[in-house]
Parts: structure tokens; sequence; C-alpha cells
């Protein structure tokens, strides 16, 4: 897989390259060319690790981006594609929130249901089919939840949602190919036993 | 194909990531952020650059001991009869700041100094044998220069003067030992070092006794500090490394530093002098060209050989008196310090010694050429035709008492009151 899956446009690994190149040099540019390839994937990758925090994921993606710029010298692309290593700044940068808000002891974002996509439903049918759905999907995700692991659940996320490589998932999380195939694997048996056991 | 159970899987994470669109405002702010951040260097680059750093400097900074040793100074003196260029950077403290100099010098007789203070160049010297051009600021502000050319009788005498040079630090060095310092301490170890190889290290304490200069800096230390002057050596080739100099003040003080180079190329264009525009040039700087080839008159001492170099008259009657004071050859080297002379002339009327300017150049290599200024005593109106100078070479405490009398004739008087300086 390229990154073409996270950004939804064909950008090539050596794109990824000769961007984190041109943010090196602080090219003229670069900054957008950031924002406008990888902002909308951020915000949905931190909006739902953050349980569909919208504001507070926008804050995460200005900070990733900011993060990116200051480490950009320590980006080495022979270990892993700018994607891979872009959403693991996020990544930590999630799981400091999250320790932010524990000391806080507020109530966690993840513990709120956001509806906000369903408005962008078309029509009442849609709009409909779509709740039906979504409380379905909700349900599945409550049980999967329970079945699997955190670590489990987001190998499954990147893998299924944006749609990234073993290596790559590797890159995000910190953990070898091999542990990220193994986990992956394992987070599959679990979640087919779970949703089969369901029908 | 896809099951059923990975179908419901995807959906389900899908709506735990469902799709979003950020706010019409994040894109300016992203990017206003990624404009005010600074890329930072690589941390684990760091580290390494950190870890290498510090296991290179640890090991220069481990020298391993290889015991006693005496003599280092002299040998160092010695072995730079042997060689070609010196190129030395040194700084000191003084009352108006931070003084640093950059030096180089050629046993061909060029000499360059560059003098700044707290980073501003604010003097330059240039010798190519016997001749010096200098220019120098005369403000704090770094606006009046002069500029002036004058003959310099030890370099004339001693054209590898390299040595000489290094030999009058010496000399003071140890005068200053001698008048200065008082409970002395030193100590001579030998050194291994991971990059410089074999080092004498001659480390010397003592308290001070009399201020004084000493390498242009203990004038700072009052009486009773405690001062440490370090030297270190190359074993191997007995060639001077640097000189450090501490002064005791809440703690030891580095003060003044000098390290040296030897038998370096000179680059070319140090040997061009220039300037600053607008310079003012001062005249004479030649006293010494047409004395230091005469000899007026001569004579012994049990340690000394005493030359009248020149008798110069002004237009007031005093007297300036030119004189080369030369240890003899058989005894320990010693320039001597200032010389005490007393003086009438055949009216019958005494001089008085200036002290307070001797005009004087040191060589540690036993001479010294002086001049000193005798005033005759502005009452007296009669005219004398010869003058008798008694001349004490040594007044200090080694040889007080060894002086020699020497009766010249007295040539015309010279318009003008300071006649070296017209």
């Amino acid at each position: 897989m390229t990154e073409a899956g996270v950004c939804g446009s064909h950008t090539g690994h050596d794109d990824g390259v000769a961007l984190a190149a041109a943010l090196r040099r602080r090219d003229p540019g670069a900054d957008s060319e950031l924002c406008t390839r990888y902002g909308r994937s951020l915000h949905r990758y931190l909006s739902g690790s953050l349980g569909g925090a919208h504001e507070l994921a926008e804050d995460l993606v200005v900070q990733t981006f900011a993060e990116a710029v200051r480490c950009i010298g320590s980006y080495r692309p022979q270990r892993a594609t700018f994607a891979g290593w872009l959403f693991g700044i996020a990544r930590r940068l999630v799981r400091l929130e999250r320790r932010r808000q524990e000391r806080r002891k507020s109530v966690p974002a993840s513990a709120q249901v956001s509806l906000e996509g369903l408005a962008e439903s078309s029509s009442p049918h849609d709009l409909a089919t779509s709740i039906t759905e979504s409380v379905a999907a909700k349900a599945q995700l409550a049980r999967l939840r329970a079945s699997l692991s955190e670590r489990e659940l987001e190998v499954l996320v990147l893998h299924y949602v944006y749609e990234f490589s073993v290596q790559e998932i590797g890159s995000v999380i910190g953990r070898s190919g091999r542990a990220v195939e193994s986990l992956l694997h394992r987070a599959k048996t679990k979640a087919r036993e779970r949703l089969t056991q369901d029908d | 194909m896809t099951e059923r159970w990975e179908e419901q899987l995807e959906q389900a994470l899908h709506a735990a990531h469902p799709e979003t669109t950020p706010s019409a405002g994040w894109e300016p702010r992203a990017r206003a952020a990624m404009t005010q951040v600074r890329p930072a260097r690589p941390r684990r680059l760091i580290a390494v650059t950190a870890l290498t750093l510090m296991g290179l400097v640890g090991l220069s900074f481990v020298p391993i001991p290889l015991g006693r040793v005496s003599g280092s100074l002299d040998r160092a003196l010695a072995a730079m009869e042997q060689l070609t260029t010196r190129h030395v950077v040194s700084w000191h403290i003084t009352p108006e700041g931070t003084e640093e100099r950059e030096s180089w010098y050629s046993a061909d007789g060029f000499f360059r100094e560059e003098t700044r203070l707290d980073g501003i160049l604010t003097e330059v010297r240039v010798a190519d044998g016997p001749r010096v051009k200098q220019w120098a600021y005369l403000d704090g502000d770094h606006t009046r220069a002069t500029v002036w050319e004058s003959f310099s009788p030890m370099r004339w005498r001693d054209p590898t003067f390299i040595s000489s040079d290094l030999g009058a630090e010496y000399e003071k060095y140890r005068r200053a030992c001698e008048y200065m310092l008082t409970n002395m301490v030193t100590e001579e170890r030998r050194q291994y070092r991971a990059w410089s190889g074999a080092v004498d290290v001659v480390a010397l304490e003592a308290t001070v006794k009399e201020p004084g200069t000493l390498w242009g800096v203990f004038s700072l230390a009052p009486r009773g500090d405690r001062v440490r002057l370090v030297a270190e050596v190359e074993a191997a080739s007995n060639r001077l490394l640097s000189l450090k100099e501490y002064c005791f003040r809440d703690g030891w003080q580095l003060v003044s530093e000098e390290y040296d180079e030897w038998d370096v190329q000179i680059p070319e264009e140090l040997h061009e002098f220039s300037a600053p525009e607008g310079a003012e040039l001062l005249p004479g700087g030649d006293w010494w060209e047409s004395r230091v080839t005469q000899i007026v008159a001569q004579d012994e001492t049990p340690d000394w050989r005493v030359v009248i170099q020149g008798v110069d008259v002004n237009e007031n009657g005093d007297v300036f008196l030119s004189l080369l004071l030369e240890r003899k050859p058989d005894r320990a080297p010693h320039s001597g310090g200032p010389p005490l002379v007393e003086a009438y002339d055949s009216a019958g009327v005494t001089y008085e010694q200036e002290r307070s300017r001797w005009g004087a150049e040191v060589s540690g290599k036993g001479f010294g050429y002086w001049v000193t200024r005798l005033y005759r005593d502005p009452q007296a109106t009669a005219r004398a035709s010869a003058i008798t100078f008694t001349i004490f070479p040594y007044p200090g405490e080694e040889g007080a008492g060894e002086s020699v009398t020497l009766t010249v004739p007295l040539p015309e008087r010279q318009e003008g009151d300071d006649l070296p300086a017209r």
C-alpha cells in the first residue's frame, strides 16, 4: 500500500519523501502542501481516537504539524513512510491528551457518542438508513471493545480505515512489522469469533 | 472475497472513525504554528555527538602522570634557538577590558602583532628587521589613530628575536618571581595525554609581595593575593605550548592565557601594513638608529660591560644618556634593571636623574638598551664642556655596589625639551 490510502489521492511514497525534504529546507508552500495532503485524514484519525472530539482533534492536527516541522530532521524515509511517521506523532499527542484528561478527572471524550456525521446525510431515507447502520455499527464496536484490547483495536482501525500496511502500522505504534503482523492476526481472529458469535 | 464478519468489522471501525471535516480556520492556524516553530536537531544525533565529544574531551582531560621533572622552562628557552617561526595567541584582563593579542615571529626578523580590546582591533605592529611600523587608536571611541615608524636596537642586535622575545618574557617571569612574589611553591611534573603526548607542566604558586606586571597581568593582583602560573612544555621537542595565569579571588580564576605554535607557515598578507584612514603620522622613533653603532665611552664592572652610546643635551641643559648594559658572558644571563646614574659637569653643576621615565628596552639574553634623562639644576647658568657619570648597571639586590665612572665631552645644546620623543 502507498500513502494513497491515507491521503485519498495518488501521492506516492516518493512524494512523501519529497515533501519531507521540502519541509526540511523550509521551502515556501511546503506547509500548505502538508495541510492539503494530510489535514483531513489526520483530523479524522484524531477525532476518532478522541471519541469524536472534533475541536480537540483540530487542535491536535495543528500540534501534529508543528511537531512534524520541529522534528523533521529526525524523519528517516528508509524506516517509515511519511504518513506513518506523521500518524505516529498524532498518536503520541492523543496519548498525551488522554493522560492530561485523566489527571483532570474529566469525562473522557470516548465516553460521548457522536452523531455529528449523520447531519451530512442528504435525505430522510438516507438519514434513517445512516442512523440504523450507525447504531448497528456502534453496537458492534461496543462488543468488539469488550473482546479486543485497545492495541488490537487500534491496529484494526489503522489497517481497515486508514489502509496502512503492516510496516506503516509498525511505524505509527512503534512496533516491528512482525509484531504488528502477529497483533493484526490475533485481532482479526478475536473479531471474527466475536462477530460470528453475535450472528 | 470479503466475509460478512469482515464487512461488519469494517463498518464498526468506520463508525468509530467517521469521515470528518475540520472547521475553516484550522489550516491558517496550522500554517502559523508551523511558521513559528524552529526545527530541532535530531535527538539521536545530539546524543551521539554529545557522547562522542564527552568521550574525546574526557580522554584529553585525563592525563597519565609520569613523575617529576625539572628544568623544563630552561630547556624550552634553549630549544627556541633552533626554531624558525612562532605564532602566539593570548588574552588577558586589563582594567579597560579583555585584551587579545595575536603575534607572529620569524627567525628572519619578521614580526607582527595585532591587539584587540573587547574584540576591536586597536593596535598593529609590523617589523621587518629592526624597523617597526605601528598604528594605534588613542581614544576609546576608536576615532583618533596615530601611525609611526621606529627603530628597535634589540632587533638590530638580535635578528633571531623569536628566542629573545620569549627570553624577555622568561626574564620578566624570573624577576617577578624574585621581586614580586613570596611563599613560592613550584611543582614540575610530566604527564601523558592522549592527543599531545608527554607534556611537562610547570606550576608555580605564590603570594604577591609587590604588585607589578608579570606577563602584563599581575598589576591587577593586589598585595597579598595568591597567584598561580602554569606553563606547559612538549616533552619531546621542548617547545612551549601554553602559559596560564590565575588569581585567587573566591576561588582560582583564569586571568590570562597564551597558546604557542612553532615552525608554522606565516601567511604572506601578514607582511602588509596599513593604518586606519586619517591616522595622524607621528615623527621620531629613530633615536636608536643613529646611536646604536656609536661608542662614546665604555668600561666594565666585575659582572657588566657598560657602554655610553649617546649623550644629548636639550635647550635647558638636561642630558639624555643612551646606554648599553651587557652582562659578561661568563656570568649567568641577566639584563639587569633600570640603571642608576649620578652626574656632575665640569662647571660643578649636579644633575638629578628622572626616575619615572626610563625609555628602556630589555632583553632576556643578558643585555639591555636604556635611555635615561638627567635634569640640570635650572638655577645654574654656568656652561660646562664635560660631564662625569657614575653608572650603577644593576642597582638591585645583586651586584648593587658595582658601578663605572666615565667622563665625556658635553655636546652642543639642541632645540626642544624631550629629545627622544621629538
